[in-house]
């Protein structure tokens, strides 16, 4: 049906929210809280893309995205990293991190979807 | 004998009894407490669900002409469910129901951005918490008007910048900084010449909270500083000049020039010499040159510390005349403003270090010791 | 009249002296507590609205310099210096003062540390034992350490010394090995930032005991498995919480403690730094500021900060334990000594005419009278003369009263700081503060007596106190 989409949020409300809206807009959502899970579901569900927040405890999210990009089963699986008030420090090392694109909070949802979108369509068109 | 001891008696046991009872009631009341946060998370994820629901339905959108009212009207639909649970509660419950909305409804604000936000905004205002939280602003107890100040902000009620605006000149410090951060959330930058006209008496801890806020506008928020230069509560003008150095903006080096000359206060001079130092424009540098022989010893400390960044090789036979004639802290700022200057410095200090025994020696010896570290100079 | 009868009466008379005495004394202890209560009510209030990042993220933050005196600490010294140096603060310094070790203490330090000796200058403001060397670090990891050698002179002497090489404008006074927690300066330091009347202030020290510390720093708190320990924590609580919090409400804290303690350089230098002829020097610095700033009519104020920012290691046996109490009561009594002229003097205001009478009367005699008042029951049942109702309320304001405010002083940090959120320990907590009163206290009181014999006997060093550092394993061991 609808692609899949892995969520890690560590704050509940952000997670209920990002998980309602990318159902509305058409996706199917797995939302996990911590780093940790979020690599265990990667693997095994290979999900469409990755939405990841930076700031989460035990494990960051830039420790996530390398883990991620380690891995030959889900290297390939772009990642859209959530990031707190435009920390340009943060977004490159993101970027760099490998990283296909980024939103800082406070966000509108509206947008998050569209940038879910434009995401999804340039990775299915490579 | 008996009277008074029976009299004693009776004090201690009405003291042994009230201290019980005090005890006895702090534990009951932290069970309370702990009973209520209980019921208080249910019911934030509860609303947390509702209030989801409210921001991301999809609503059918509307023509580009159509006024304003006609959106409030489509939220107001959705906002229907809530109301009517509200309603349906007793006074006490609801209370307990709004205050858990309000905790999920700041949650929200903060983090979101663009129509949902705006959604946020119109349920507080629909709700009355806007109301609720203005009034809170007069409350007795400081720790409510910060909270309302605080939570006016997150929320982004405009209609409360005028309580707001008197909340900078509350008693108490805490409210005051939040009512200038809420200020500020609210209306942007342009809050600050508010804000420096009202309020004040800002501390060294308000000045730094206040300077991560307000260094995220970058070069917006420069004329303000530069216009709160001249406002009437030293404690801003303190701060302005401090972000104006931090910013680095160096067309305020000729405001700055005036603050160190003319401004009756000499802490403020001080300050401002400091300053120019930090935006490291060497048009500072005759005035600081002719300030390190200022008769007011923080005023020559500053000048030398700025020197240290803006200092040339023409600035070494002043300096040269700190090291020798200062105290120690101003033979110390000499000497690293010296090794600032390069070579001619460097050869200044080390036949400085020649001159055993005295204490300006040894203020370069030291110097070109943390030169070789390759630390602080 | 017979000579017994005579004995009698005075027996008496002195009994329903103690029991006013006490009565006096729970009333104040009673106030101090309610004083307290509302103190650390408001200071949680103020976290609330309390952001420590901008203290140190901010340019303007003031540099602090940490002085750490060492003597004979060569296991742990390396250890405590690296978890110093991690402190989430802006620009600060670490300097270590090595009082004369006899053992490998420098040595460790140059090897760990890379350590030259430097030419730093060092200005004796205060006068000291002679300082044989400075040392730095050449790696650039290390650069905000300095180790000061120097001639054995004692703590004040070694204080006074990282005082003279310090050269920023705010100096931490700790125990090299105090534990600090990782915002400890950013914390001591806000009082200072707003409010610059504000010349020392001091932190709650807490109990280590049964704690597990990895890398210097606490990571999860516990109770120690061993008795005498957790009698000390609840005492610290009552001390800390219930005492401190309180005096600090009317200015008129008379002590910060030598394990964690920040003052503003200048001031100190200015009353002449430490005094290195009393055993009670950290209490006597502070009566001396209290002093010359009240006589100089300069406005000033001495905080406590009640936030946990530091970790002390309590003796665990008893022979130490006594010889720690012993010297406590000596420093009161030199100190009380020694600013004699301050009591009762208007012109000292609440620390003339409330602070120092208290620390006189409830601290520095209260087990005199405590212990006279044993005696004398003891003498009337003797001679069959027992006064049963005075008996009773001897004990209820005796004792009675002492379960009272040392559960006071735990529900106080029940409703803050609740670092032993277990209840388990809550309960142990508690209990402990009711027996406390019934073995412990008579113990003490017991030690600060012979404090004054000693005293009288010009006994005026330390002792020895053994240490074990930072490193102790969980489950208390020595």
């Amino acid at each position: 049906m609808g692609q899949l989409i892995l969520v890690a949020e560590d704050q509940q409300h952000i997670r209920n929210l990002i998980e309602y809206k990318l159902k509305n807009s058409g996706y199917d959502v797995v939302a996990v809280e911590d780093g940790a899970a979020a690599l265990e579901k990667a693997r095994e569900l290979s999900p469409a893309l990755i939405m990841l927040d930076i700031m989460m405890p035990l494990m960051t999210g830039f420790e996530v995205l390398a883990s991620l990009k380690n891995d030959p089963h889900t290297k390939a699986i772009p990642v859209l990293l959530v990031t707190a008030q435009s920390k340009e420090h943060e977004v490159l090392r993101g970027l760099e991190l490998g990283a296909e694109d980024y939103i800082t909070k406070p966000f509108s949802p509206n947008e998050l979807a569209a940038r879910v979108k434009k995401v999804l369509l340039k990775h299915t068109a490579t | 004998m008996s009277l008074t001891f029976l009299i004693i008696l009776a004090l201690t046991a009405a003291i042994t009894f009230l201290v019980v009872m005090a005890a006895v009631s702090l534990v009951i009341h932290k069970n309370a407490v702990a009973r209520r946060q209980r019921i208080q998370r249910r019911l934030t994820e509860e609303y947390a669900v509702a209030l989801t629901e409210m921001l991301m339905t999809e609503l059918p959108s509307l023509p580009a002409t159509a006024p304003s009212s006609a959106r409030f009207r489509q939220y107001e639909s959705l906002l229907e469910p809530i109301k009517k649970q509200l309603q349906s509660l007793s006074r006490r419950r609801r209370r307990i129901h709004r205050t858990a909305l309000l905790e999920v409804m700041l949650d929200y604000a903060q983090d979101l951005t663009g129509e949902a936000a705006d959604r946020v905004v119109y349920a507080a205002y629909s709700l009355d918490y806007v109301q609720e939280l203005i009034a809170e602003l007069k409350s007795r107890q400081w720790y409510s008007r910060a909270q309302a100040a605080r939570d006016l902000g997150v929320i982004g009620a405009k209609r409360a910048i005028g309580g707001l605006t008197a909340a900078l000149e509350d008693d108490h410090p805490d409210v005051r900084f939040q009512a200038i951060q809420a200020l500020i959330v609210l209306v942007g930058a342009d809050a600050l010449r508010t804000i420096f006209r009202v309020g004040g008496r800002l501390s060294t801890w308000n000045m730094m909270g206040l300077s991560v806020i307000v260094l995220r506008f970058k070069e917006d928020v420069v004329p303000h500083l530069i216009e709160g230069l001249y406002a009437a509560d030293q404690s801003f003008v303190l701060f302005c000049i401090e972000m104006l150095a931090e910013i680095g903006f160096v067309s305020a080096v000729e405001p700055l020039r005036r603050i160190a000359t003319d401004y009756p206060n000499v802490v403020v001079r001080a300050k401002a010499i400091e300053a120019l130092g930090r935006l490291g424009d060497e048009r500072a540098e005759p005035l600081l040159l002719k300030n390190a022989s200022n008769p007011y010893p923080v005023m020559r400390l500053r000048a030398l510390q700025a020197l240290r960044k803006v200092g040339s090789p023409a600035a070494l036979p002043v300096l040269e005349e700190r090291l020798r004639e200062g105290p120690l802290e101003e033979k110390i700022a000499a000497a690293r403003a010296m090794a600032r200057t390069g070579r001619e410095g460097r050869t200044v200090l080390e036949r400085m270090r020649k001159e055993e025994g005295t204490l300006a020696a040894a203020a370069a010896v030291q110097v070109l010791e943390e030169l070789s570290i390759g630390g602080s100079a | 009249m017979t000579a017994v009868t005579v004995l009698q009466f005075l027996f008496d008379t002195y009994f329903v002296f103690v029991v006013l005495y006490f009565l006096i004394v729970n009333i104040t202890y009673f106030i101090l507590l309610w004083l307290s209560f509302r103190e650390i009510v408001n200071y949680m209030h103020r976290n609330l609205f309390t952001d420590f990042r901008s203290v140190v993220q901010s340019e303007i933050t003031p540099p602090v310099s940490i002085l750490a005196p060492a003597y004979n600490e060569e296991q742990t010294i390396v250890e405590s210096v690296k978890s110093l140096l991690k402190l989430a603060y802006g620009e600060y310094e670490v300097i270590v003062i090595n009082d004369g070790s006899k053992d490998g203490t420098l040595a460790r330090m140059i090897g760990q540390f890379d350590l030259f000796p430097s030419k730093r200058v060092y200005v004796e403001h205060i006068p000291t034992q002679a300082v044989r060397g400075i040392y730095r670090s050449r790696q650039i990891a290390y650069q905000n350490l300095i180790v000061v050698d120097k001639e054995n002179g004692g703590k004040a002497d070694a204080l006074n010394v990282g005082i003279n090489a310090a050269q920023f404008a705010h100096v931490l006074s700790i125990d090299a090995d105090s534990i600090l927690e990782d915002d400890a300066l950013q914390k001591v330091m806000k009082p200072f930032l707003e409010d610059d009347t504000v010349v020392a202030a001091g932190g709650i020290v807490r109990i280590a005991n049964g704690c597990e510390i990895v890398n210097g720093r606490v990571v999860h708190v516990g109770l120690s498995k061993k008795l005498l320990p957790i009698f000390q924590v609840v005492e610290y609580f009552r001390a800390f919480l219930s005492g401190r919090m309180g005096w600090q409400a009317v200015n008129g804290l008379l002590i910060i403690s030598g394990a964690f303690g920040m003052f503003k350089r200048a001031a100190v230098i200015d009353v002449g730094g430490y005094r290195h002829d009393t055993v009670g020097e950290d209490m006597e610095l502070v009566v001396r500021l209290h002093r010359t700033m009240r006589e100089r009519r300069i406005p000033y104020r001495v905080v406590f900060v009640p936030d946990p920012v530091c970790w002390t290691e309590a003796p665990e046996s008893v022979s130490i334990l006594s010889r720690q109490r012993n010297r406590w009561h000596r420093g009161l009594l030199d100190v009380l000594w020694m600013h004699r002229t301050m009591l009762f003097n208007e012109k000292f205001g609440v620390i003339g005419s409330a602070a120092m009478p208290y620390f006189l009367f409830v601290e520095l005699l209260g087990p005199v009278f405590e212990f006279f008042g044993y005696v004398t029951l003891a003498m009337l049942w003797w001679m069959g003369a027992v006064n049963v109702p005075m008996t009773i309320l001897f004990f209820i304001v005796a004792l009675f009263y002492g379960v009272m405010f040392s559960v006071g002083a735990v529900l106080l940090e029940e409703i803050s700081f609740r670092r032993y959120p277990n209840p388990k320990h809550l309960a142990l907590l508690l209990s402990v503060g009711v027996l406390e009163n019934f073995g412990y206290r008579q113990l003490t009181m017991l030690w600060r007596i012979k404090a004054f014999w000693d005293y009288a006997r010009g006994k005026k060093g330390w002792g020895s106190m053994q240490r074990t550092g930072f490193a102790r394993p969980a489950a208390g061991t020595m």
